[in-house]
């Protein structure tokens, strides 16, 4: 999560919002957020969000008429998902 | 103990196997609305602005 905040001005430059995910509880995710200074959400998976869209390592880019245009499973590549993003059509 | 091992083994590869599940490129990304540090996020209020990006990550306090 270190490295999305990292970049994070680029992917705000695209209009694009990073959301990070896990099984955490509310306030594990603030302490987190607030150790590594994450600008961005950290959301509490329930199960209902894995049940679609799997959990572990996996990234998601959706783009805004909620298609999936990317996934990437393992470690994300930050220029990549900006590579992607930038080539999503504009409409 | 042999037994022992063994259920591991699928108890391990039926988690690797959930891990694996993303969805397909091209189809319908499903709603959600989810607790988070920035308040309630509802997936569809949030695409209305742009792309996003999705991360699920194992845990907490762990590298990436």
């Amino acid at each position: 999560m270190k490295a999305f905040q990292n970049d994070i001005a680029r992917f705000e430059k695209l209009s694009a919002q990073v959301l990070g995910v896990s099984g955490d509880s509310l306030q594990t995710h603030r302490d987190f957020a607030e150790e590594l200074g994450l600008q961005f959400p950290l959301l509490v998976d329930d199960g209902s969000i894995r049940k679609h869209y799997g959990s572990g390592r996996i990234t998601h880019l959706i783009d805004r008429n909620g298609i999936v245009r990317y996934v990437h499973k393992g470690m994300p590549d930050n220029e990549r998902l900006l590579q992607e993003i930038r080539s999503l059509p504009s409409d | 103990m042999k037994r022992l091992i063994r259920a591991g083994s699928v108890a391990a590869a039926s988690l690797l196997a959930a891990n694996a599940t993303a969805l397909e490129i091209g189809t319908p990304a499903p709603d959600f609305t989810a607790a988070s540090t920035h308040g309630e996020i509802v997936l569809s209020r949030i695409l209305a602005a742009g792309p996003v990006v999705l991360a699920y990550y194992p845990a907490d306090f762990t590298p990436g």
